[in-house]
């Protein structure tokens, strides 16, 4: 599923982001991505969903690599990855629905279908009730859970969260990461980027640890 | 294993294409609408801007009868000689009615001349006290259509002026040169005018639309994370410039109706004074829509342009 080998990163700064990455995910893991801040987990996020280019090596994501994809090829790709972040980044303008149907209006599906899709997935993380709601009159974890109904309408076949849990308390960080799980078992490949270990530990997963870039520790538990 | 979203219904090519551009619309209508003043007060620029030039196609269309009226029938007067002796006339009027090219001759004789006058100028009784009528005969000479145009007329003219007892001879085909050569003048310039000022529209919406990109940078990001292509984002801004071009083409519309509503009796009133009716007349349909597609076209490239920065 997830391949990189040799990948260096270096921004402009005199020290790469990431070196000498090596690691592959297969179909189906759930793999947390831990390390100190600034160690370059969102860099290794951003290369699997093209956002950023490796300076060396290869970063091959569904048998696409993604150093030769062509600019055209850049969208089709992240519509089959949901992207989570620690700000849910939604259309202020739009209301839950409209920003959580929108993958599916790029995707060209049919009114009838977006709108059973995203009712469905509104219901899966419980956010049916605020469906005409406008996202500033949402919670920072009814928010987060929008930017996460977005990420998994299409039913990406990989799901990248950075941070998802870091703006929210303990309690709702673990319920978040047990959604996670859900949808993991619906078959897509998760990958959870967060500094906060002691959240991770409790739930038994490979871990992938990340310090000053380099790829320090893959435990399977 | 999971379902993918391929196996969901799609639209096809066709009518995806047809449903994204229906959103494309709403979308940027409903940005316009977000902020109504400023949108309003770009059209309203365009509008003007484009006013200028479609004032003049306007006053064009109006002069076009006056030039039409001259080109059909073409008219020449002959000035005699005061004091030609009536055997003169007789031979002069035996010619002209046997020249191919003059359709009807009419002879004004001085008197009818001075009580013409009288009548337009009003001077009552003062001309009568002149000792000598100091108005000369007239022939006036309705051309052969066929021999209407500028280039047949000349020769004609130049022949009626050879016979004798002729002072001179006027013809009215001059007066109609003159005007299409106005009127020419007037259509480079308006020419120029839409080049200059559809330039200048160009460059307005362009600029709009470029700011407008940078006040939505933040939701392009956002449409770029969940893989919306460029065109995907780029297409409510091409129609952000249609709207705004086919708005102010229609403001322009409005105010040349409007300047020629209001100067209609002023108009009339002066044409009134030359004993002709004339009322006149607004933007033309055609040349309406003609402005539209031109404002339309003009606000596509002027988004596209801001694009390409
Ligand atoms: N866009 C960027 N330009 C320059 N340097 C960057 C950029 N993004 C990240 N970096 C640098 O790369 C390193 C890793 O950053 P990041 O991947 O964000 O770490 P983390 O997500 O683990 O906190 C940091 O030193 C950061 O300063
Ligand atoms: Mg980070």
């Amino acid at each position: 599923m997830i391949h990189l080998s040799n990948v260096t990163k270096r921004y402009s700064g005199k020290r790469d982001a990431l070196s000498e990455i090596t690691l592959h995910i297969d179909t189906g893991e759930m793999v947390f991505l831990t390390g100190h801040s600034g160690a370059g987990k969102s860099t290794l996020l951003k290369l699997i969903a093209a956002i950023e280019k490796p300076s060396t090596g290869e970063v091959i994501v569904n048998g696409q690599n993604i150093h030769r994809l062509k600019q055209h090829a850049v969208p089709r790709l992240r519509r089959q990855i949901g992207l989570i972040f620690q700000t849910p980044y939604l259309l202020r303008k739009q209301t839950v629905f409209e920003n959580v149907a929108l993958p599916l209006v790029i995707e060209g599906l049919r009114h009838k279908e977006i709108t059973s899709r995203t009712h469905a997935v509104l219901g899966q993380v419980g956010l049916l009730d605020l469906a005409k709601a406008f996202p500033d009159a949402l919670s920072c974890g009814e928010q987060q859970r929008v930017g996460i109904a977005r990420a998994i309408v299409t039913k990406p076949f990989l799901l990248l969260a950075d941070e998802p849990t870091g703006n929210l308390d303990p309690g709702l960080a673990e319920q978040m990461i047990r959604l996670f799980e859900c949808f993991n078992q619906m078959g897509m490949t998760t990958l959870i980027a967060s500094h906060n270990l002691a959240l991770l530990r409790q739930f038994k997963r490979r871990t992938l640890t990340l310090d000053a870039g380099r790829l320090c520790g893959d435990e399977k538990q | 294993m999971r379902e993918n979203t391929s196996t969901y219904k799609k639209h096809t090519f066709l009518t995806l294409f047809f449903w994204h551009h229906f959103l494309a619309m709403k979308t940027a209508l409903r940005r316009l609408f977000a902020s109504p003043v400023s949108a309003i007060i770009v059209c309203v620029v365009i509008g003007l801007t484009l006013a200028l030039p479609t004032g003049l196609m306007v006053l064009l269309q109006n002069t076009q009868f006056l030039s039409g009226g001259l080109d059909k029938t073409a008219q020449v007067s002959i000035y005699l000689k005061l004091g030609v002796s009536q055997n003169q006339m007789n031979e002069l009027n035996r010619v002209l009615h046997q020249d191919q090219a003059i359709q009807q001759v009419e002879y004004i004789s001085p008197e009818q001349g001075m009580d013409e006058l009288e009548k337009t100028m009003q001077f009552g009784s003062a001309l009568k006290e002149l000792k000598q009528n100091p108005i000369p005969a007239v022939f006036v000479l309705n051309v052969a259509p066929s021999f209407s145009t500028s280039e047949e007329i000349q020769p004609l003219v130049s022949r009626l002026e050879r016979l004798p007892g002729v002072d001179y001879v006027q013809s009215d085909i001059q007066w109609a040169k003159r005007l299409k050569a106005i009127r020419t003048l007037l259509h480079d310039v308006m020419n120029a005018l839409f080049l200059l000022f559809g330039f200048a529209v160009l460059v307005i919406i362009s600029h709009t639309i470029h700011l407008a990109m940078q006040g939505y940078r933040d939701e392009i990001e956002v449409l770029k994370l969940i893989g919306a292509g460029t065109r995907f984002i780029r297409r409510p801004f091409l129609y952000s410039g249609i709207f705004y071009g086919l708005f102010g083409s229609l403001f322009a519309w409005l105010f040349i109706e409007l300047l020629v509503i209001f100067l209609r009796p002023s108009v009339a009133r002066l044409v009134g004074l030359y004993h002709a009716s004339f009322s006149l007349q607004g933007v033309s349909f055609h040349a309406g829509l003609s402005l539209i597609g031109l404002s339309i076209g003009l606000g596509w490239m002027g988004s596209w342009l801001s694009m390409k920065r």
